[in-house]
């Protein structure tokens, strides 16, 4: 028992630590394709490190909310983290460990955050917590459908992790199955979007009137905005892992737990160069055009839903 | 012989609704109603002198009669006097249909009546058969004249002519109906009578004649 | 308890309701005193059954309590059979009658010396006693009876500021919708009648009712009891009549009135309807799809009343707790057990948190229309400073009907996705594609909405409560009075506890189930069962919110000391929101209620048509503007295009009728009296 809590919290911790470095990678990935140099693969940790040193400027319309949502936003990342199977499994958070609930504790961070971007009384915010709300709305549908493809499986029959985890190690034979790629193709748009990434968001936008998720954070200072930072990054992290563990069910459950995490990194790595492909190869999109980008992505969830439940 | 003196009486209260019909006067509606009423006061008569000869015991038909002689032969007659006597009389055709086809279309109805009344299950007596037919033919009647009638007075009279249907009705084949609801009817008849008692100076007032076609300028 | 116990304490309970009616009207002269006295009893007598209930729920769930009076008038037998079901919506009834009583207190004195005080604390009296009664009753004429004093009184109530042009306005739509309704119902329980030849609910025979008739009345329930819940279409007078009542009458019709469609339509389609086909459950489903994503869509996008903006949300949680009714439905008709009570829990625990979640959170606007005298969003902001206290209450309201957890709304919300979960992975092998198809285009549609709500709720609390005063009014607005805090927060705390402990209203719901379908869903070992239906988590609850709040509790801890150690280092600074280095931001430049939700207008434009107007006056030079005016406006798509046609239709007919029916001539009309009359003379003579 207590051994396993150890693991768990170490690899609680292990994931905290790895989180910016994707962040990071996706940016190497992009100056090294437009054949810049490009900052280290861990500015991201040296942009927190700074932050969390500087002094706070807060907004004087600003109410306890502000001040309380970038903790709520990274707790619940956090928390929603925990839940995925990683390497190790800890049996005793069963409770929780349940996809439906991932995607509730995910909500409750951004409409701490949406509330925050009003609280400041700035248009930019308002207009950024407005956006956001938005899209991660519409992309919603295809989320739930992707997590209703997986649970549903009669063979499953629940959204709890360590069912879906269980079969999926069961059945790594089927690892490159049509389903599969279909949930992953649209796993990957909705991360994209969830994550506020080109072509729907642009993370390094310099124009307020362009920005949706940097918008709504605009106000944010010091350790404040290192948090929310931090909990994008574990956030992007909730996806990749959904993709890596659930969507490609190789190497899982492995004896040795450093072997394990060498799998897990190299997956994560490699969904790392496919995102930072695409940002390089698309344009952000108009936020009317997110609609489309939202209904691709569920067609092809739809798909996946098919393909399991009705074309067999 | 008894039986003999009721369908006499009955046919004549069929008779006299004939009369109504073909009447031009207002006044002659009211005779021609008072004479009706008293035939039915006399029918109630004999039945409740019957009844309390056949059983020896008193019977309450006979108050319809007092009822319907106060009522139905004194008070309102009078009082309807007075009021077409209180409006201001113009001579001026009172109905729709000529009095020849109105006539006609009566006797249709009794023969509808007929017909609708061989029809119907379970009466084994002709007699009553008949009586029904008589006091169908009477409400039917009243509403045609009803319909007929241009004056508000041809109305009420009308409408008394329907209860006086329905009275014979009930008393021919039911040998008189429960006190309770022959009390109730004539309740219901006067508060009706007072109504359109009340009705025909407001509309005299305000039309300057009891027209009750000019009613249709009320509509918005 | 005893059922004999329970039922002279039911009896109580409703005099108690009758005696504060009585004595609210008997202390006219002062409008404080009869606000207090209807209050009290108001709040004595529902603390009782509150109590009741849950001792009857769990201490006696075996028992039916039967109140029996005997009438001379034929077919109206005055029975009350107080079963579990019954018990569940009492107890609804009279907790959210608890929490509304408190906040009266105060709420109503901005009323007193204006309007009838008096009137209002026995109209309120009387239109709970008629909903607790009206789900005890056990006899179909009795049960139209409470019914429609239940709509008459809430008619009255909702007209209370009858002086108000939009009030009159309102309470017409009312009353013509609520009509409607019950045209159906009556037509619906006379079928039923007929068929099974009695009115008493425990002597309707099954078996009488044929397929055919039983369809019939299933759509005439539908759309009747619909009505009253206001699903899509039939819901327009939703949103018009929540707005203009008080808000204590919102809070308990929203938390409520519209509950007792689903106790109509649970008691009526599920308990004496004989198990029907699969289309069925396949019909309530789309309805309560559609009226979620319509009514939450509609809550964003169409208006900046607060009250309103409730009220479609309202409309939205019906939809939800529909489509849980007709994945009920669904299973019974399929014979999927698990599936039955799973679903049964997710709607009558959806019923039981939206009751008390709602009921938060039209009190929440009450007490910022009572402090800010304004339901208009684009006219409040900054009130979290203004009112400290209550807003963290309102809040609390906001997260629970955002589904966060730990709070009651996620915890039913999580349910609802379980059990469409549970049917498509029930319906999926057995090869029926049609209804997966609709189950997936209802997972889609419910998690849209679940979406959309947050986007609705945050911009519901963010543009009224946060940032700075868009107007005088809420420039001034005060902290309301203790009892409304005490109301607020004894919401929110049910909020809470609900959410962390949701095992015991799942018991509760059990009793209710156990009585209803005759499984006793928490004490079923579903692995028992044939292994086709139940599925691996067999369980009807599987996470556990309460450990969740405390994991999250725990890292928030962790936390704060991390926090904690940095703030030593580091100082903070209060400042200017940024101002792109122009002059300081005011009011009039924050993001609008309008504006907030100006994409999703667009994104529906279809069906919102959004139209916006801008009127320039020049000045001496075009491009010096004197003044501008700018205008948007949407369009009510079910009134446009559904109500509109039917009325304008009707008003075109009647103007024809009027020259050649309707002509007022008197005898014109004796001429139909009597052509009728031969008529039928003939008909009956020619079918003799």
């Amino acid at each position: 028992m207590f051994m396993s809590i150890l693991k768990f919290i170490f690899q609680m911790f292990f994931l905290l630590l790895i989180a910016p470095l994707f962040t990071g990678i996706i940016r190497k990935i992009k100056s090294k394709i437009q054949h810049k140099i490009g900052a280290s693969v861990f500015q991201p940790y040296y942009d927190l490190i700074k932050l969390l040193k500087k002094d706070l400027v807060v907004s004087s319309t600003s109410s306890w909310i502000y001040n309380v949502a970038p903790y709520v936003y990274f707790i619940t990342s956090l928390a929603a983290v925990m839940c995925l199977p990683v390497v190790y499994q800890f049996k005793g958070f069963s409770f929780y460990t349940d996809l439906l609930v991932i995607v509730y504790l995910l909500v409750a961070g951004r409409i701490f955050m949406a509330l925050a971007g009003l609280d400041t009384g700035s248009t930019f915010g308002g207009m950024g917590s407005s956006r956001e709300l938005l899209v991660s709305a519409l992309v919603e549908p295809a989320l739930f459908l992707i997590i209703i493809t997986v649970g549903a499986n009669p063979e499953i029959a629940s959204t709890s992790v360590f069912s879906i985890y269980d079969y999926a190690v069961k059945n790594s034979s089927s690892t490159f199955s049509t389903i599969n790629i279909l949930l992953f193709a649209a796993m990957l748009m909705v991360m994209i979007a969830e994550s506020s990434r080109i072509p729907v968001d642009d993370p390094s936008t310099h124009l307020e009137l362009t920005m949706v998720h940097e918008a709504m954070t605009l106000e944010y200072s010091g350790r404040h905005l290192a948090f929310i930072e931090m909990g994008t990054y574990i956030k992007q992290l909730v996806f990749m892992t959904f993709m890596a563990n659930i969507l490609i069910p190789v190497g899982l459950n492995m004896e040795n737990i450093l072997a394990g995490l060498g799998i897990y990194l190299l997956k994560l790595i490699i969904i790392t160069f496919l995102v930072g492909f695409i940002e390089i190869n698309t344009v952000k999109f108009r936020l009317f055009s997110l609609p489309n980008y939202a209904v691709i992505a569920l067609i092809i969830a739809v798909l996946g839903f098919l393909t399991r439940f009705v074309l067999r | 012989m008894y039986n003999n003196v009721l369908n006499l009486l009955a046919i004549l209260i069929l008779i006299s609704s004939f009369t109504l019909v073909a009447n031009k006067r207002q006044n002659a509606y009211i005779t021609t109603f008072r004479l009706q009423s008293l035939l039915l006061a006399l029918i109630s008569l004999i039945i409740s002198v019957k009844s309390m000869i056949e059983t020896k015991k008193f019977d309450e038909v006979i108050f319809i009669f007092l009822l319907i002689v106060v009522f139905k032969v004194i008070v309102i007659p009078m009082a309807m006097r007075k009021t077409s006597d209180r409006v201001e009389y113009k001579v001026e055709k009172d109905f729709f249909i000529n009095i020849p086809i109105s006539m006609l279309i009566c006797c249709g109805l009794v023969v509808l009546c007929w017909y609708v009344v061989h029809h119907v299950e379970g009466i084994t007596n002709p007699t009553t058969e008949n009586y029904l037919i008589y006091s169908l033919s009477v409400v039917m009647i009243g509403l045609f004249f009803m319909i007929s009638r241009k004056k508000a007075l041809g109305q009420i009279i009308g409408f008394l002519v329907i209860e006086n249907g329905l009275f014979l009705a009930a008393m021919m084949t039911t040998d008189g109906m429960p006190m309770i609801v022959e009390l109730g009817l004539f309740f219901d008849l006067l508060t009706a009578f007072l109504i359109m008692g009340i009705f025909v100076f407001k509309i005299n007032s305000t039309f300057d004649s009891i027209d009750v076609n000019k009613l249709k300028h009320l509509k918005g | 308890m005893s059922s004999n116990q329970i039922a002279v304490f039911f009896i109580v309970s409703v005099i108690l309701y009758i005696t504060g009616a009585l004595t609210s009207l008997a202390s006219f002269s002062s409008s404080k005193w009869s606000n207090r006295l209807a209050n009290t009893f108001a709040l004595l007598a529902s603390s009782l059954l509150t109590f009741l209930m849950i001792c009857k729920l769990i201490y006696s769930r075996d028992v039916a309590i039967n109140i029996n009076f005997n009438t001379n008038i034929p077919f109206l037998a005055i029975k009350f059979n107080i079963d579990n079901l019954s018990a569940f919506f009492i107890m609804i009834i009279s907790i959210v009658a608890i929490i509304v009583s408190l906040f009266s207190y105060t709420y109503m004195s901005h009323y007193f010396s204006k309007k009838n005080i008096a009137v209002f604390g026995c109209l309120y009296n009387l239109f709970i006693v008629s909903m607790v009664l009206l789900v005890s009753s056990s006899n179909l004429l009795l049960f139209l009876v409470f019914w429609e004093l239940m709509s008459l009184v809430s008619f009255f109530l909702v007209i209370f500021e009858h002086e108000k042009e939009d009030v009159q306005k309102a309470g017409r739509i009312y009353i013509i919708m609520t009509y409607i309704g019950t045209a159906c119902i009556t037509a619906a329980f006379v079928l039923i009648a007929a068929y099974t030849g009695s009115f008493n609910f425990t002597s309707i025979n099954l078996q009488s009712i044929p397929q055919g008739a039983a369809n019939i009345i299933f759509i005439l329930l539908l759309i009747g009891f619909g009505t009253k819940a206001g699903i899509i279409p039939v819901h327009i007078w939703l949103p018009y009549a929540h707005p203009v009542a008080p808000s204590n009458i919102s809070a308990l019709m929203s938390g409520v009135m519209i509950k007792m469609a689903v106790y109509g339509l649970i008691r009526f389609i599920f308990n004496i309807l004989p198990a029907g086909d699969l289309w069925w459950g396949v019909i309530v489903l789309c309805t309560g799809i559609a009226s979620a994503l319509i009514g939450i869509t509609y809550s964003i996008a169409s208006t900046t009343n607060i009250k309103r903006l409730l009220a479609y949300s309202s409309i939205e949680n019906m939809g939800i707790i529909l489509a849980g009714l007709g994945i009920m439905l669904i299973a019974r008709a399929s014979g999927n057990y698990f599936l039955l009570s799973l679903s049964l829990t997710a709607t009558l625990l959806h019923t039981l948190n939206h009751a008390v979640f709602k009921s938060l959170l039209f009190m929440g606007a009450g007490a910022v229309q009572y402090s800010a005298h304004t339901k208009n969003m684009e006219k409040l902001g900054g009130l979290i400073k203004k009112m400290p206290i209550a807003s963290v209450f309102i809040f609390i309201g906001c997260l629970s009907i955002s589904a966060v957890p730990p709070f009651n709304g996620f915890i039913s919300e999580y349910m609802i996705f379980k059990m469409i979960i549970s049917s498509i992975s029930h319906f999926a092998p057995s090869q029926s594609f049609l209804l997966v198809l609709v189950l997936m285009v209802a997972a889609a549609a419910l998690a849209l909405t679940g979406a959309l709500v947050a986007f609705c709720f945050v911009k519901f609390f963010g543009i009224s409560f946060l940032g700075m005063p868009r107007s005088k009014e809420a420039e001034s607005a005060v902290e309301p009075g203790k009892p409304m805090l005490v109301a607020l927060a004894s919401a929110a705390m049910l909020c809470l506890l609900l959410g962390i402990f949701p095992n015991y209203a799942i018991r509760l719901i059990d009793s209710v189930g156990s009585q209803l379908i005759n499984l006793k869903l928490l004490a079923t070992d579903w692995s028992q069962l044939p292994s086709r239906y139940y599925p691996a988590d067999n369980s009807i609850l599987s996470i556990s919110s309460g450990l969740i709040a405390i994991l999250l509790v725990v890292l928030g801890g962790l936390l704060l000391l991390v926090v904690m150690a940095l703030r030593k280092r580091t100082s903070i600074e209060r400042y200017n929101t940024w101002d792109c280095g122009f002059t300081k931001i005011n009011s009039k430049m924050q993001y609008s209620a309008t504006g907030f939700s100006k994409s999703l207008r667009i994104i529906f434009r279809g069906f919102f048509k959004p139209a916006r107007d801008l009127e320039i006056t020049e000045g001496t030079a075009p491009y010096h503007i004197k003044a501008g005016r700018y205008t948007t406006s949407t369009v009510k798509f079910f009134e446009k295009y559904l109500y509109q046609p039917v009325v304008s239709n009707i008003i075109h007919f009647s103007r024809k009728i009027r020259f050649t029916v309707q002509t007022g001539s008197i005898h014109a009309y004796l001429m139909y009296f009597f052509g009728i009359m031969v008529l039928m003379l003939l008909y009956y003579s020619f079918t003799a």
